[in-house]
């Protein structure tokens, strides 16, 4: 064994540790996170039960009165509306820049995904304030603040980093699969509608969960235009909160330490485990369906 | 002579500045098979897909000069190319399926010009499966993903998707240059057994296969035709000192 290879091993070593010793740090943190949640959250749960709190909607944190049910059903509403509204755009856009643009156009179009994915979500919560309630409250919709502004917000904030995992997924399609297509006499459309959207459908889907699991755990741009109204349903156009919103809110009312802490804990471990579920669940069907 | 197929006039093809055809003439016999040989980068596939007008998907793509089907001018602006493609088929150097099952594979063209009815739609694939030899083998699996199928399978299942739109000319772009000797062999036998019923030009780095399958070969160079005859003379007796040169192996 020469010198070179005696050093080469021995980094090889030294990396091979680093390596080790950052994915048990990884490992350590995400396990005492979950470990705490899920302390605090069983506590809770113990104390005013798991049904009675998930499924009622009376929420006066310092009476007592600690159901989260009606957070849920807003957390899934806001997500769907920005789901449903940034998925065809969305699509739209990354075919465009995919397929359709120009070099000129398409290197524009991607500079301004990537900046605009950059964006803080504070300055996304700004506009939907300028924006989107005065746009709502002219409507004659209510008074702006509420569950179709934040879905609206959220979904103009996703839409970037959805758009361009899409168009990674899109041009992840060989070329020559274009070219037998287009071979048999596919037009332009027929060759996105047949072939490319179907077989770029593994990577569109991952890129619908990345989106949405954003889109779930977003918390400052929903607060800044959602009005937090707590205890009674108000409609899609009314105010709400969501799981994440009412734990802002309330982090000040319930610090840690104090009796009913517990119930952000459990707030926090619903969320965690809604997002990991749909999108384990989610991911599951698209390995099975993709690319075989 | 058989009735002429393809006519070529002067037809010259240039990426940007770049000239990859220069005014290339030829005719194809209807029903023959043309092999077209030469060294890397002479323009054999820029000459196979300007044929069906592929080519003008590479940016910056420029063609001139004619080309006849059938009597019918395919460089025409106002030529249909979904009618043109349907008519020219192609099977190109990487064994193609998409992602889809084997069906939905060979279906994939039909599809796309209008046929839904269920039963018609199997008894073409079914028929474009027998014709590319494929079909003994996947009877019965036709819903299996297509890429379970072996490279040689998955060639000849590209040429059943090219016949299952009826066309009348197919284009081979290198087609058994990434198979195995004894798959590459079953293309070879299938484009003997296609000859007649369909006209094919046929890209080729492998001069024996040329000389096996073709009735014509062509041999290009520096995007160039130098010449053009009957297989069996161009092989044993050709005119041009550079065919020679490139047959005794002294270009490549």
């Amino acid at each position: 064994m020469n010198i070179q290879e005696a050093s080469r091993r021995r980094s090889e070593r030294v990396w091979m540790g680093v390596v080790a010793v950052a994915s048990g740090l990884v490992f350590t943190v995400l396990g005492f996170l979950v470990a705490v949640l899920v302390m605090g959250a069983i506590g809770f749960a113990a104390q005013h039960g798991l049904v009675h709190t998930l499924l009622g909607a009376r929420w006066q944190p310092l009476a007592g009165r600690l159901q989260i049910g009606l957070f849920i059903v807003d957390s899934a509403l806001v997500t769907a509306l920005a789901m449903l509204l940034a998925l065809p755009f969305g699509i739209a856009v990354a075919i465009f820049g995919s397929l359709v643009a120009g070099a000129w156009e398409r290197t524009v179009l991607r500079w301004i995904l990537t900046l605009a994915s950059a964006v803080p979500s504070v300055a996304y919560g700004w506009w939907g304030l300028a924006v989107v309630v005065p746009g709502i409250r002219g409507l004659g919709l209510g008074a702006g603040y509420g569950l179709v502004s934040a879905g609206l917000v959220l979904a103009l904030m996703i839409l970037p980093t959805f758009s361009v995992l899409a168009w990674e997924a899109i041009l992840a399609v060989p070329e020559d699969w274009h070219q037998t297509s287009l071979a048999l006499g596919a037009n332009d459309d027929q060759n996105i509608i047949r072939l490319v959207l179907p077989a770029s459908m593994a990577g569109l889907q991952t890129a619908f969960l990345t989106a949405l699991a954003r889109a779930v755990g977003e918390t400052m741009a929903v607060q800044m235009v959602l009005g937090g109204a707590v205890s009674h349903f108000y409609g899609l156009f009314g105010p709400g909160a969501t799981l994440t919103t009412q734990i802002l809110t309330d982090m000040a009312v319930l610090p840690v330490g104090s009796p009913n802490h517990g119930v952000l804990d459990f707030m926090a471990l619903v969320l965690f485990l809604g997002v990991t579920l749909m999108t384990g669940t989610m991911g599951r069907q698209v390995r099975g369906r993709g690319r075989p | 002579m058989a009735r002429v197929k393809i006519q070529m006039q002067s037809v010259s093809v240039w990426y940007g500045a770049q000239p990859a055809l220069r005014q290339v003439s030829l005719d194809v016999a209807e029903g023959a098979v043309l092999a077209l040989i030469g060294p890397s980068g002479c323009g054999k596939s820029t000459l196979l897909r300007v044929i069906n007008r592929l080519v003008e998907r590479t940016p910056e793509a420029k063609i001139q000069g004619r080309i006849w089907i059938d009597g019918e001018d395919i460089l025409r602006p106002e030529m249909d190319l979904v009618r043109l493609r349907k008519r020219v088929g192609m099977i190109f150097q990487r064994p193609i399926s998409f992602p889809f099952s084997i069906f939905d594979n060979v279906a994939y063209g039909p599809r796309l010009h209008g046929l839904k009815d269920a039963f018609e739609l199997r008894r073409v694939v079914e028929l474009s499966l027998k014709q590319a030899a494929l079909w003994d083998e996947v009877r019965g699996k036709l819903r299996r993903p297509a890429s379970g199928l072996s490279g040689g399978q998955q060639q000849r299942l590209a040429l059943a998707r090219a016949l299952a739109v009826n066309p009348q000319v197919i284009l081979m772009d290198e087609p058994t240059s990434a198979l195995d000797p004894g798959s590459a062999a079953r293309i070879e036998e299938l484009v003997v057994k296609l000859k007649g019923q369909y006209t094919v030009v046929m890209v080729t780095h492998n001069l024996q296969q040329a000389a096996r399958v073709s009735d014509f070969t062509g041999y290009l160079q520096a995007g160039r035709l130098i010449e053009l005859g009957e297989t069996s003379v161009i092989f044993t007796a050709p005119r041009d000192r550079r065919t020679e040169a490139y047959l005794t192996g002294q270009i490549d």
